[in-house]
C-alpha cells in the first residue's frame, strides 16, 4: 500500500467522473504528480494547511473589510487540478463565446442582424434586461466587451459546460491572485515542481487592455479602477485590483463629469481620468442617465463625447443575460459562422411562446432563474418544489414570462475537495476570466477562482463557498509564454493623490496613534498597579485619580471634572479598553476600518500587522474583566503591533504625500492626546509628593523615561519632566516635536491655490517658543498650574484650528448629489 | 402638409430655484419638438440661464432632440426656456385594421426595421409594469376579434370614463398598479396605463410627450392638461405605422396636439432630469407653458 493509496483509500467518486480517480479506480496521473508533490497530507496535515491558508489571507486583507468579524474568507489547501490540454480546450470555448458575446453587442448597435434573421427576439434584446438604450448611440471608444468571464462546471462526462457569462462586471481576478500567492506558501516550490502556468502575463494584458482604451490622442492615459462603496463585497476585488495595477482607487464620490469628461479628487484639486476599470455594474455606474442607484452622474455622456474609455463600456451587462443563453448555439452560427465549442446547457427563455410552454411544463424539473439576478438568490431548483409552491411558481411566471429562464439540471463530475475526513469527493464551480487582447484578440487567465459546491443550493449561488485556487498544469500555450507586451506610457502618480485616500490614511494615522496612547498609557497603569498593588490606595489615591484621569482623556472619558473623578484605576482601565465610544477598542476599530478604505496604499506586511491587531482587539472584551495584570498583557501585545504599524509607517513607506497625510494625523493626535492628558491629570492641583511618580507614569506612557533618566540622572523633576514631554523639539514624544513635523508637512504639501495650510499653527509653535521651562509646573494661589492650563489651551487651539483647515483644504467634498425633481405631465 | 395643418406657438418654461447654492449639476431635456409625418418643426430654441458652460445636442435612438447642459459654478436657480413654432396637421388614423390578436401574432414575428422598434415597446419598461388587473381592463376594450384601432379607440374612451383626472392623487413615479388601483392620476399616469393595457396583450405601445392647446372658447370646457406638459400614448400597426390617442380627452386621434418626443414611457422622454451637488435640501420647481395657435 502506497502512501497514496493510504491517502485516497477511502476516496469513492459522487458521479459517473472524478478527476482524482479513472474508473478503474486509479489515481489520474495529473493527481498522482500533485499529491506527490504535495506531500500526500492527511486530515490532520490538510487541517493544518488550512488553518495556516486562512491566516494568510486575513493578513493580505482577504475580508469583506478588516473590523468585519462575520466575513470569514474560507480556502480549501488542495487546489484544484486542470490538465494542460484540457484547460487549452476550455480556453478556446472561452474565447469563441467572448468574441461571440462581443459580436452580439456590436450587431445591437448596428446591422442587428441577430434580430432580422429573428436569431434573438427583439424583446430578449431591448426589453428591460436587455442593452440600456441609451447606450445604443454610445459605441464608446474601443471594443465593446473588455473584460469577460464565465461560470463554468464540469459535467460527468467530464466535459467543460459554461452555466453564464459575465460581462458586466466580472470579478474574480484579485481574488486569484491572492489564493495562488496563499497556496504557493503552504507548500513552497510546488507550483515550480508540477509545472503550474503563471499568471502575470495576464495581469499585463489586462493593463494593456486598459491602456487601449484610452481616448484618442491621449499619449499616457490615467486610469482609475471604481469600485463599489468601501467596506461592501467587491471592494476587496477593486482596491486589490487598483493596488496590482498600480491605478488609483475611486468610488463614485471620488469622481466627477465636469466640461465633458471625468475628473478624479485629488488633493490639488480636480486631475483628468481618461480610462475606468469598471468594478461595479451597469446599475452603479451613471445615476443620471442609466437609472442607476448610485454612481457618477454624466458618466455616460463623457463616453458619448469620447472623453472616457470603460472597462467594461457601459451597457455589455446585456450579453450578461441567462436568457441569451438559449440562442447561442445559432448566434454563433450567425455571427461567426461557427459551431459553439463548448457545451451550452439546454436553456428555455419564458419570453418566448416557442420555449414557453415546454418550459411551464417541465419546471419541476428544471432550474429557473430570475434575469436580472445576478448572485443567483432568487433561482429556484424545480425538483425542490412541492406541487403547490410549483403551481405559485407557474403563476408567477405566466404574470411576467419576459423574467424567467429555465436550464436544464446537470449532472457534475467530482474532483477532490478537503472535507473532515481528509480528501473527499467534492464538486466545484469555476470562475474563468479572459480580457481583450490586440484588436480583436482574448487572453484568458490560466487559473481562476473555484468554489466547492454547497450541494443544496443554485449551482450559481456559491459566493461565499469554501474558494479553490486553480491550477492549469504544463503544456505551455500561448498565454504563458511570456509575451511582450506594448508598454504603455505611464503617468508618474508619485506626486497625485485622490483626496479620499489623503482623508483616508490621514484617518488610519490619527487612529492607530489615538490607539496607541491608550494602549502604552493602559499598559503602563495596569503594570505599576500589578507591580504595587497598594499604589491604588496610597496619598489617599491621588495617584490614582491623577492617572485614571489621564487615561480617560485618551480613552474617550475626556477632561472628566474633579467631582467626577474615580480614583479606581481598575475599573478605569477596563472601560478604557472596552466599553465605550473612544476605548482603545473603538480606536482600533476605527483604525480597521479607515485602513480597509485604504488598503491599496499598505503593504502586505502592513496587514499581516493589522490583521494581528485584529485577532488582539477580539481578545480585548475578555481581558476586560480579567483583572489588571490581564489587561497589561494584553495591551502588551496591542502596543508591539500598534509600534510594527508605526515602524513600517516610517521605515516601508515612500515619502510622498500619501506618507505625509498619515504622518500629519498621527503627529497631530499624538500632541492632542499628550495635551489632554496633562491638562486632566496635572492641571488640577496634585499633591507635590505624588507629582513625580505621576509625571514617571506620563514619562513611562510616553515612551521617554529611559531618555529622563539619561539626560538627568535624577529623581523626577516636575520642570525637567514637563520640558521633556511638552518643549523638547529633540524627543520624538514631546508635543513640540509633533508641532515642528506638523509644520514641515503643511509646508511642502501640495494645495489648491487661495487655500493656506499651516496658519493656524503658528500660534502653537509660537507658545512652544515662548514658554519657559520653569513656568509650567509653577501652581497659582488657587494651587491650578495656571501657566500650564494657558500653554495646553493655546496649543491645543492652535492644533484644533489647523486639523479643521487640513479638512476643509484637502478633504471637503462639493455635497452630495441630488436629483432634480420632475415635471408631472 | 400645410394645407390643413395649424400653426403653433409654444413657449415651455422650467425654473429650478435651490435653498442653499448647488456647486455643479447636469440636465439632460427632452424639450425641443422632434418633426413627426405630421409636424413640422418650423423653428425652435432652448434657452438656459445662467448660460450653460458645457452643451451638447444629439438625437436619440427614437429620433428624438436630446440637450445636455452642464453648470459648473456655484448657481441658486436655472430658468430653461424652450420656445418653438410647429406646423401640425391632423394626426392620422386607420380607418380600418385586422383582428389585434392577429396583430399580435404579427409582431411576434415583425423583423422589418419598423417592427424592431415596435417591439421595443411591447415589454415591460423602467415605468410600465402592470398587475394582472391591467390586462382585465384591458380585454374589457379588446373583444376577440375586434379591430385593433377599434379597439384602441374604446379603451381610450375607457380610461377616460372610469378614471378620475387628480393632480393631488400621483406624482411622477406612480406605478401603474396605484393608477388602476386608486382609479384617479394625471395625464402621465394614464398614458402609462393605456401602454401597460396595450402591452399586457403582446401589442406594442408606446409613450408620447408634447402640449396640448387649450380654447379659452365661451361655452366650451377647458381642456385639462394645458398649462404643463402634456402625455398620450400610441399604438403600432404593423405595415401602416403608429396611431396616437389621448386617453385623458378621450381624443381617438388627438386633435390640437404638438408632439415633442415619444420612447417606452416617461423616463425615455422626461422634458428635464438632473443631478446637482451641494448642500441643498430643498428645491422648487416651477413650470410654465403657453401653447398658442395662429
Amino acid at each position: 500500500m502506497t502512501v497514496q493509496d493510504h491517502v485516497v483509500g477511502g476516496y469513492r467518486p459522487i458521479g459517473r467522473f472524478d478527476e482524482l480517480v479513472d474508473d478503474r479506480g486509479r489515481v489520474r496521473p495529473a493527481w498522482s504528480d500533485a499529491l506527490g508533490v504535495l506531500g500526500a497530507p492527511d486530515r490532520g496535515e490538510l487541517d493544518r494547511r488550512r488553518n495556516e491558508a486562512e491566516r494568510l489571507l486575513a493578513g493580505a486583507g482577504a475580508t469583506y473589510a478588516l473590523d468585519d468579524r462575520r466575513g470569514q474568507w474560507r480556502i480549501d489547501p488542495l487546489p484544484y487540478l486542470v490538465a494542460g490540454g484540457d484547460w487549452d480546450r476550455l480556453a478556446a470555448g472561452l474565447t469563441q463565446r467572448a468574441r461571440l458575446l462581443e459580436a452580439y453587442l456590436t450587431d445591437l448597435r448596428g446591422l442587428r442582424r441577430s434580430l432580422t434573421t429573428g436569431t434573438v427576439p427583439v424583446e430578449l434584446a431591448f426589453g428591460p434586461f436587455g442593452l440600456p438604450l441609451t447606450t445604443l448611440e454610445v459605441p464608446g471608444s474601443g471594443r465593446p466587451l473588455v473584460r469577460y468571464g464565465a461560470w463554468v462546471v464540469r459535467g460527468e462526462d467530464g466535459r467543460f459546460v459554461v452555466l453564464r457569462d459575465r460581462t458586466d462586471d466580472p470579478d474574480g481576478a484579485a481574488v486569484a491572485l491572492v489564493h495562488r500567492s496563499t497556496l504557493s506558501r503552504l507548500v513552497p516550490g510546488a507550483l515550480r515542481r508540477l509545472g503550474v502556468r503563471p499568471q502575470s502575463a495576464w495581469f499585463a494584458a489586462l493593463r494593456d487592455a486598459l491602456g487601449a482604451l484610452a481616448p484618442a490622442g491621449v499619449d499616457s492615459p490615467r486610469a482609475v479602477v471604481l469600485g463599489p462603496a468601501r467596506g461592501t463585497p467587491g471592494s476587496f476585488e477593486a482596491s486589490y485590483l487598483a493596488g496590482q495595477l498600480g491605478y488609483h482607487l475611486a468610488d463614485a464620490d471620488d469622481l466627477a463629469v465636469r466640461s465633458g469628461r471625468v475628473w478624479l479628487r485629488s488633493i490639488e484639486g480636480p486631475e483628468p481620468v481618461d480610462v475606468v476599470l469598471r468594478c461595479v455594474g451597469d446599475d452603479g455606474a451613471d445615476p443620471l442617465e442609466l437609472r442607476s442607484r448610485r454612481g457618477v452622474p454624466g458618466l455616460l455622456h463623457a463616453v458619448r463625447n469620447a472623453a472616457v474609455g470603460l472597462a467594461n463600456p457601459l451597457g455589455s451587462a446585456a450579453a450578461d443575460d441567462p436568457a441569451l443563453c438559449a440562442y447561442l448555439p445559432a448566434l454563433c452560427q450567425l455571427l461567426l459562422g461557427e459551431d459553439l465549442a463548448l457545451a451550452a446547457t439546454p436553456t428555455w427563455w419564458f419570453g418566448d411562446p416557442r420555449h414557453r410552454n415546454v418550459a411551464l411544463g417541465r419546471a419541476g424539473e428544471l432550474v429557473i432563474h430570475e434575469r436580472g439576478d445576478r448572485d443567483a438568490a432568487r433561482t429556484t431548483l424545480g425538483w425542490h418544489l412541492d406541487p403547490r409552491d410549483l403551481d405559485q411558481l407557474r403563476r408567477r411566471i405566466e404574470r411576467d414570462p419576459g423574467r424567467f429562464v429555465a436550464q436544464e439540471r446537470l449532472a457534475l463530475g467530482s474532483t477532490p475537495v478537503h472535507g473532515p475526513s481528509g480528501i473527499e469527493p467534492g464538486q466545484v464551480i469555476l470562475q474563468a476570466l479572459a480580457v481583450a487582447a490586440g484588436a480583436d484578440g482574448w487572453s484568458v487567465l490560466p487559473g481562476g477562482v473555484a468554489r466547492v459546491i454547497d450541494a443544496g443550493r443554485p449551482l450559481l449561488a456559491q459566493r461565499d463557498a469554501v474558494a479553490k485556487d486553480v491550477w492549469v498544469l504544463g503544456g505551455r500555450s500561448a498565454e504563458s509564454r511570456p509575451v511582450r507586451l506594448r508598454t504603455a506610457p505611464q503617468v508618474d502618480l508619485r506626486l497625485s493623490l485622490p483626496s479620499r485616500a489623503a482623508e483616508g490614511l490621514y484617518w488610519v494615522g490619527r487612529n492607530a496613534e489615538r490607539a496607541e496612547a491608550a494602549a502604552r498609557l493602559g499598559l503602563v497603569i495596569g503594570g505599576r498597579l500589578e507591580a504595587e498593588p497598594d499604589l491604588a490606595d496610597d496619598d489617599g489615591g491621588a495617584w490614582a485619580v491623577a492617572v485614571d484621569a489621564a487615561l480617560r482623556a485618551v480613552s474617550g472619558g475626556s477632561g472628566a471634572p474633579a467631582a467626577q473623578r474615580t480614583g479606581e484605576p481598575a475599573a478605569e482601565l477596563a472601560a478604557a479598553i472596552d466599553g465605550r465610544p473612544g476605548s482603545l477598542d473603538d480606536s482600533l476599530g476605527h483604525l480597521l476600518q479607515t485602513a480597509g478604505a485604504v488598503r491599496e496604499y499598505l503593504s502586505t506586511t502592513t496587514w499581516r500587522v493589522l490583521a494581528s491587531l485584529s485577532t488582539d482587539r477580539a481578545a480585548l472584551a475578555e481581558a476586560a474583566s480579567a483583572g489588571p495584570g490581564a489587561i497589561a498583557d494584553r495591551l502588551e501585545r496591542v502596543s508591539f503591533g500598534l509600534a510594527a504599524l508605526a515602524g513600517l509607517a516610517q521605515e516601508s513607506t515612500v515619502r510622498g504625500p500619501g506618507w505625509r497625510f498619515l504622518d500629519l494625523g498621527r503627529r497631530l493626535e499624538r500632541a492632542l492626546c499628550l495635551l489632554n492628558a496633562i491638562e486632566a491629570a496635572i492641571v488640577e492641583p496634585v499633591p507635590d509628593a505624588v507629582l513625580p511618580s505621576v509625571l514617571e507614569t506620563f514619562l513611562q506612557g510616553w515612551e521617554c523615561l529611559v531618555a529622563y533618566r539619561r539626560l538627568h540622572r535624577s529623581d523626577i523633576e516636575p520642570d525637567a519632566a514637563l520640558e521633556l514631554l511638552l518643549l523638547d523639539d529633540t524627543n520624538p514624544r514631546s508635543v513640540a516635536f509633533q508641532v515642528d513635523r506638523m509644520a514641515e508637512h503643511l509646508g511642502v504639501l501640495p494645495h489648491r491655490p487661495g487655500t493656506a495650510p499651516g496658519a493656524s499653527l503658528h500660534g502653537a509653535a509660537e507658545a512652544v517658543l515662548g514658554t519657559a521651562p520653569s513656568d509650567l509646573a509653577r501652581t497659582g494661589y488657587s494651587g491650578r498650574r495656571d501657566r500650564l492650563c494657558d500653554f495646553v489651551l493655546t496649543v491645543r487651539g492652535g492644533l484644533l484650528a489647523e486639523a479643521a483647515a487640513i479638512t476643509e483644504t484637502w478633504f471637503s467634498t462639493p455635497g452630495t448629489a441630488h436629483r432634480l425633481r420632475q415635471e408631472l405631465a | 402638409m400645410t394645407a390643413g395643418a395649424t400653426r403653433y406657438r409654444v413657449s415651455h418654461r422650467t425654473r429650478y430655484t435651490y435653498s442653499a447654492p448647488v456647486s455643479h449639476g447636469q440636465t439632460i431635456t427632452h424639450l425641443v419638438p422632434r418633426s413627426t409625418a405630421t409636424q413640422v418643426v418650423v423653428a425652435a430654441a432652448l434657452s438656459s440661464d445662467p448660460a450653460p458652460d458645457h452643451r451638447s445636442e444629439y438625437t436619440d435612438c427614437f429620433g428624438n432632440q436630446v440637450t445636455y447642459l452642464a453648470f459648473e459654478e456655484p448657481h441658486h436657480a436655472v430658468e430653461l426656456t424652450a420656445t418653438s413654432e410647429v406646423l401640425v396637421g391632423p394626426f392620422a388614423w386607420p380607418t380600418a385594421s385586422p383582428p389585434w390578436e392577429e396583430v399580435v401574432a404579427t409582431l411576434e414575428t415583425d423583423r422589418t426595421t419598423a417592427g424592431i422598434e415596435a417591439r421595443m415597446c411591447r415589454t415591460p419598461s423602467a415605468m410600465v409594469t402592470w398587475p394582472p388587473e391591467a390586462q382585465d381592463l384591458a380585454r374589457g376594450a379588446f373583444r376577440p376579434g375586434r379591430p385593433l384601432h377599434d379597439a384602441v379607440a374604446e379603451l381610450t374612451a375607457r380610461i377616460h370614463r372610469e378614471f378620475r383626472f387628480d393632480q393631488s392623487a400621483t406624482d411622477v413615479s406612480t406605478p401603474v398598479g396605484d393608477v388602476l388601483a386608486r382609479r384617479r392620476g394625471v395625464c402621465q399616469d394614464f398614458a402609462h396605463l393605456a401602454i401597460a393595457c396595450c402591452r399586457s396583450l403582446g401589442l406594442a405601445a408606446r409613450y408620447v410627450s408634447g402640449y396640448l392647446e387649450t380654447l379659452p372658447a365661451p361655452g366650451r370646457p377647458k381642456l385639462v392638461g394645458a398649462d404643463a406638459s402634456h402625455a398620450w400614448f400610441a399604438v403600432y400597426l404593423p405595415g401602416w405605422g403608429w396611431f396616437d390617442a389621448d386617453p385623458t380627452n378621450d381624443q381617438a386621434p388627438p386633435r390640437r396636439h404638438v408632439t415633442v418626443a415619444w420612447g417606452r414611457d416617461y423616463a425615455d422622454v422626461a422634458p428635464a432630469r438632473g443631478v446637482v451637488f451641494g448642500p441643498a435640501t430643498m428645491q422648487e420647481l416651477d413650470v410654465a407653458v403657453d401653447v398658442a395657435s395662429s
